[in-house]
């Protein structure tokens, strides 16, 4: 049983999040209609929002973790900083493939620098830089002290990327659930939602297994460089 | 701790007097920067005149990064951190005083690009009541963000790759804002510039506030 | 922000109507909707499942160099 970060709680956790895809993916594409103006484009929101609202949220946990690790300096809040900033980063970068697609079809265009795109772009750079502070060859204590300062400086870029479209009028749409329940339909609405809690539940799997391989990693780096340096050629040789 | 930062930066500008690196390096680039731009924009189509603001902002954010990574060199080498740490000052002194050096320097720099912009691409600098308070406030910002990623980097192996890898998308919205109001004011019409000035205060009195909260961590053993 | 626009435009003026030219023929296009919203839905789960397995993996590299009673979380 114990050859890997799943246990059984996690493994309840992965299947509801399998399950709930296979359902989100049947909704979807399937069952939800096609939008009067949309068309079918509106089936790439139930990827595109879902993902930019719990990356978002992945680095809301970040920052907080990283002013956790400030104020009690235990490994915990460290490694859930950098799980949550790496989970968080597959899911921006989720968005963006998404939102680049979406644009595509309807603006003819993949990108266009309006202030959202901008900010969300600088973002994923903030955040590949965030988790290059994680990878320095440095003593843990002063890489997880510096890590936790970037970590928190993550803070406003993220909130200014989420209120982007509030602050500025740009040509992204806007926050289309709280401003305009009316114009979505219910078998809509009900796919966005279980868009929300299936992303939401994908988040939290993949957070504790990463969770678990950041502080496997740690205890790894106890053990001393020998091993580390072994442990590098077999994964070198697993690979090639 | 304003008596500490202003030693702090005292000593740095006296540093820097002394070495001439800032005037004998840092400020040939920038222009070398703004030539540069001519060279690749065909000054003849009148592209130049456009995206003026743009380029003198471009190059003072890379001849920026140069004084921000020089001025955290000097702190890492000889063991001068841990005379810093030693010295018992205030940790936000320190700070306020490597963002007033910093941004000392940045301003004669600014300067400098400034004629060079008005020589070499002909713009037209009379709305200054704009264009001071847009230098000031980005520059305040620059200096501030770059303390924090400065000295979270010095001392590092790979400081010259990680620091503009941190720093320069931070320091994007300021790059966006003052390229906007400089627009504004040397499009004649400054009264759109005014809004994102606001913005570059907000983004220097923040960062500012994060360095001043931050920067005792950083010190800690380096 | 323009500024910056403005060279790259002009840097990049036959790539843009290229661009435009092709998104003209194509915005009415349903069946190139589709093709773009399942290019979207499995371009984001491959990559989920990318990431998921490669980390399961390392999990379980590094899980056999630790001793079972510092993984009582399993």
């Amino acid at each position: 049983m114990n050859d890997g970060t799943s246990s059984p709680g996690t493994r309840v956790l992965g299947a509801l999040t399998l399950i709930g895809m296979a359902v989100l993916l049947a909704f979807a594409l399937v069952i939800s209609p096609a939008d009067e103006t949309q068309e079918e484009t509106v089936r790439m929101f139930y990827v595109h929002v879902p993902t930019a609202l719990v990356a978002f949220g992945a680095f809301f946990l970040t920052v907080a973790a990283s002013v956790g690790y400030l104020l009690r300096r235990s490994e915990g809040w460290d490694v859930m900083a950098g799980a949550s900033a790496e989970v968080g980063a597959v899911l921006l970068a989720a968005t963006l493939v998404s939102g680049m697609l979406w644009g595509r079809v309807t603006w003819g265009v993949y990108w266009t620098w309006d202030a959202r795109l901008t900010l969300t772009a600088l973002l994923f750079v903030l955040v590949l830089g965030y988790l290059a502070v994680r990878r320095l060859p440095l003593e843990r204590e002063r890489r997880s002290r510096l890590a936790a300062v970037v970590g928190l400086l993550l803070g406003p870029a993220t909130v200014a990327c989420h209120y982007a479209t509030t602050w500025w009028r740009t040509l992204h749409q806007g926050p289309t659930i709280t401003t305009a329940d009316a114009k979505m339909d219910g078998t809509m609405l009900f796919t966005f939602f279980l868009g929300m809690v299936v992303f939401g539940l994908l988040y939290v799997w993949l957070l504790v297994h990463r969770f678990r391989v950041l502080w496997l990693e740690h205890r790894v780096e106890d053990l001393g460089l020998d091993e580390a340096i072994a442990e590098r050629r077999r994964e070198a040789v697993g690979v090639s | 701790m304003l008596r500490d930062a202003a030693l702090v930066a005292g000593k740095d500008l006296r540093l820097e007097a002394r070495s001439r690196v800032a005037l004998n390096q840092v400020a040939p680039f920038a222009l070398l920067v703004l030539m540069l731009f001519a060279f690749a924009l065909d000054p003849d189509r009148g592209i130049l005149a456009r995206v003026t603001p743009g380029l003198y902002w471009v190059a003072v954010l890379f001849s920026g990064l140069l004084a921000v990574q020089r001025a955290f060199a000097v702190e890492s080498t000889d063991g001068v951190a841990d005379a810093l740490r030693l010295s018992g000052l205030d940790p936000a002194g320190v700070f306020l005083g490597k963002v007033a050096a910093v941004a000392v320097q940045l301003l004669a720099l600014e300067v400098l690009l400034g004629l060079g912009v008005v020589v070499l691409y002909g713009a037209d600098p009379s709305s200054v009541a704009l264009l001071v308070p847009t230098c000031l406030a980005a520059t305040l910002g620059l200096a501030a963000a770059g303390s924090v990623y400065g000295i979270l980097a010095a001392g590092l192996r790979v400081r010259e790759t990680l620091l503009p890898l941190l720093l320069l998308p931070v320091l994007a919205p300021v790059l966006i804002a003052a390229t906007s109001a400089f627009e504004s004011a040397l499009g004649g019409f400054p009264g759109e510039g005014w809004r994102w000035l606001g913005l570059l205060v907000v983004f220097a009195a923040l960062y500012t506030g994060l360095g001043l909260a931050t920067f005792g961590v950083l010190l800690e053993d380096g | 922000m323009t500024a910056v626009l403005a060279v790259l435009a002009t840097l990049a003026d036959a790539a843009d109507a290229a661009v435009a030219a092709d998104a003209a023929v194509a915005t009415e296009d349903r069946g190139f909707q589709w093709a773009l919203v399942l290019a979207c839905w499995v371009a984001v789960l491959a990559a989920v499942a990318l990431v998921a397995v490669r980390s399961a993996q390392r999990g379980r590299r590094l899980a056999r160099q630790i001793p079972e009673e510092q993984r009582r979380w399993m």
